[in-house]
């Protein structure tokens, strides 16, 4: 269990995910009914389960809940990255549990951004290369369109004057500030971004955070962001909770203030 | 943007010491086997020159060229057997000379022009026609000089050129079976015959075939393809075998270095690997980077040792006539890369092996 992990205590109980789920019907992301079992020998973790929310496009939701709860599992079946054991996971129409292992790989190139919760960059390439590879990996954006797009990004990421360093010459917030701008390069239906500021102080933290619900909406783009820290809710739209592998409640934001 | 190349120009140090040791190995092999080549040549050139395709020495001579002892009568009798269209004497023997370049051991062949058992790999000039003339491969000569026999006590005069037609790595002339019958009578006056040592015989069959028939029909011979001939020269087997041998470990050695350094590399960059694989990059795209990467090793790597191979053959004038073969470097330089690529199917296995969901945990 991690420390600094404050329960939600808000004033009013939130929703339930599976109950709210069906007022978003036209929703972008849909997650219905998903569990994930892993097993290793003859043990196995529930990681999740029955997990049903609903995304609309454009909306920036948290995913709040304590290490272990089963965060990183439940959006990496989103993204793509894992099968889920039961249940159905849409993304714009796409039915992603369906997809092959190559139209998966395609999928997250093309329509997932993600900033993982570790390694994010290739060490060996300059942050402006970091986001120009990626868009080698998809055919939409053009070769010429692609590093106009890349220069803007470190532009509004505030990365201009360190396109050219390589990871080790950035400092922990402009590692993150790359992999926002990376998870963003392709134009991606959906941003997935696990614990941006696990490895930020608070102050830092905010700024990331700040910059990355400024980027999504402004660009019209749906994110859900993973976090165990209560104050990084406050720029989301709507929080989601998970304990134990299971979705518990939906709150506001507002809420959820300390 | 390529990963592959990028990588390669952020690491210089790394994937250069390694062109740098792979190109020592390429180094190797192409010396060896010139070296080779150039040892074997210069002992066999004047055999395998010869223009037939199939040989016939006495039979007690061992397969040795020079301890077999025919009369020339024989020629005559091996004209006959089936399948043989022509055919030819070979005489050789060693003698002194004052060679321009110094030296004093001078290797004879005698031919009958027209016939076969003449030399081929004239380089320039012509073959001799009469008792005056000589044809030499080695010694320093030019078309118009004069040859000096100190034993026979001769003065011939250079009418051609040869290359790679030396015999024993000593330098060879070429006279007619009339000049090398004087010769022979100028050393031994009282000699009854001079003996040849080999009937050259040109055939419109299989030269497999010619030999049977000739062994079943002339008593006291022994008749081999040319080839066979070429192979069974003393030495030939055991230099062709040692260098074969040191040729093939120094190729193991490279490719082995080669192979495990990509594992290494791979293994050492399996985070960014995985991180890849998460962001959509396809095991097939990752494996072309380890495949384009070795490729450019091994063609950097091969550049440097053509250049080192180059100046070392230059450098070391060793008498015998060495030279680069491109077909040796090219036939090198492929099979280093396909090796090398099969190799990296270490790296490229490691690399299919990558469940990109791993990128996610937190380490
Ligand atoms: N590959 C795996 N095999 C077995 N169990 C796993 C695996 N990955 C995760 N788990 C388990 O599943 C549960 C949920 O893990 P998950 O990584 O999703 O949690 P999390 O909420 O992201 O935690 P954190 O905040 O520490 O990152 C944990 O109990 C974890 O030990
Ligand atoms: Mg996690």
């Amino acid at each position: 269990m991690n420390d600094d992990f404050v329960p939600a205590h808000p004033q009013e109980p939130g929703l339930d995910p599976a109950q709210e789920a069906k007022a978003h019907a036209d929703a972008i992301l849909k997650v219905e009914d998903v569990s994930k079992i892993y097993r290793s020998g003859d043990t196995e973790v529930h990681a999740v389960s029955s997990a049903t929310m609903a995304v609309d496009q454009g909306e920036f939701v948290a995913l709040l809940g304590p290490s272990g709860s089963g965060k990183t599992t439940l959006i990496s079946m989103i993204g793509g990255l894992l099968s889920p054991t039961t249940g159905s996971i849409t993304l714009a129409g796409t039915d992603v549990a369906s997809l092959s292992k190559r139209e998966l790989t395609a999928f997250r190139a093309e329509r997932v951004g993600f900033v993982f919760q570790a390694a994010n960059l290739v060490p060996f390439l300059t942050a402006r290369e970091n986001l120009l590879y990626v868009s080698t990996l998809q055919k939409r954006i053009s070769r010429k369109d692609a590093h106009a797009r890349a220069d803007q990004l470190l532009e509004e990421l505030g990365l201009a004057a360190r396109a050219k360093n390589v990871p080790e010459q950035l400092s922990g917030g402009e590692r993150q500030r790359v992999a926002i701008g990376r998870a963003l390069m392709n134009d991606p239906d959906l941003i997935l971004v696990d614990e941006p500021t696990a490895a930020l102080d608070t102050k830092l933290g905010r700024q990331v955070v700040e910059l990355l619900a400024r980027e999504i909406k402004q660009r019209g783009k749906t994110g859900i962001m993973v976090t165990h820290d209560l104050r990084m809710v406050e720029y989301t739209d709507r929080v989601f909770e998970i304990l134990d592998g299971h979705l518990t409640h939906v709150e506001q934001p507002s809420a959820l203030a300390h | 943007m390529n990963l592959a190349l990028t990588e390669m120009r952020r690491s210089k140090l790394r994937f250069g010491l390694l062109a740098g040791a792979v190109s020592l190995l390429v180094f190797l092999v192409l010396l060896l086997t010139t070296l080779s080549t150039a040892l074997v040549n210069s002992i066999t050139g004047a055999l395998k020159g010869v223009d037939a395709t199939v040989l016939v020495y006495s039979a007690q001579a061992r397969d040795n060229l020079q301890a077999s002892r025919l009369d020339p009568a024989v020629v005559e009798s091996v004209a006959q057997v089936e399948g043989v269209t022509a055919a030819g004497p070979i005489s050789t023997l060693t003698t002194s000379a004052a060679l321009k370049d110094g030296t004093e051991d001078l290797q004879v062949f005698g031919f009958q022009p027209g016939q076969p058992g003449a030399p081929t790999g004239l380089s320039e000039g012509r073959l001799p026609e009469n008792a005056g003339e000589v044809a030499m491969d080695g010694g320093g000569y030019s078309i118009g000089d004069t040859l000096e026999l100190t034993a026979a006590d001769k003065q011939l005069e250079v009418v051609g050129l040869l290359r790679g037609a030396q015999f024993s790595a000593t330098p060879t002339a070429y006279v007619t079976e009339d000049l090398y019958g004087q010769i022979v009578r100028a050393t031994n006056p009282n000699v009854p015959f001079v003996p040849i040592n080999a009937v050259a015989v040109a055939t419109d069959q299989d030269p497999a075939t010619t030999v049977t028939a000739i062994n079943e029909s002339v008593e006291g011979t022994k008749a081999y393809t040319k080839d066979d001939a070429v192979s069974l020269i003393p030495g030939v087997a055991s230099i062709s075998q040692t260098f074969g041998i040191l040729v093939g470990l120094t190729f193991i050695i490279g490719i082995v270095v080669i192979g495990f350094f990509f594992l290494i590399l791979t293994v050492q960059k399996m985070k960014t690997f995985t991180l890849l694989r998460a962001v959509g990059a396809g095991t097939g795209r990752l494996a072309r980077v380890v495949a384009l990467q070795i490729a450019a090793v091994v063609l950097l790597a091969s550049a440097i040792a053509v250049v080192l191979t180059l100046l070392a053959v230059r450098g070391l004038n060793s008498g015998i006539p060495v030279s680069l073969s491109p077909a040796l470097v090219g036939g090198t330089v492929a099979a280093v890369l396909v090796f090398s690529l099969l190799a990296g199917l270490l790296s490229i296995r490691r690399i299919s092996t990558i469940d990109p969901f791993t990128a996610a945990g937190a380490r």
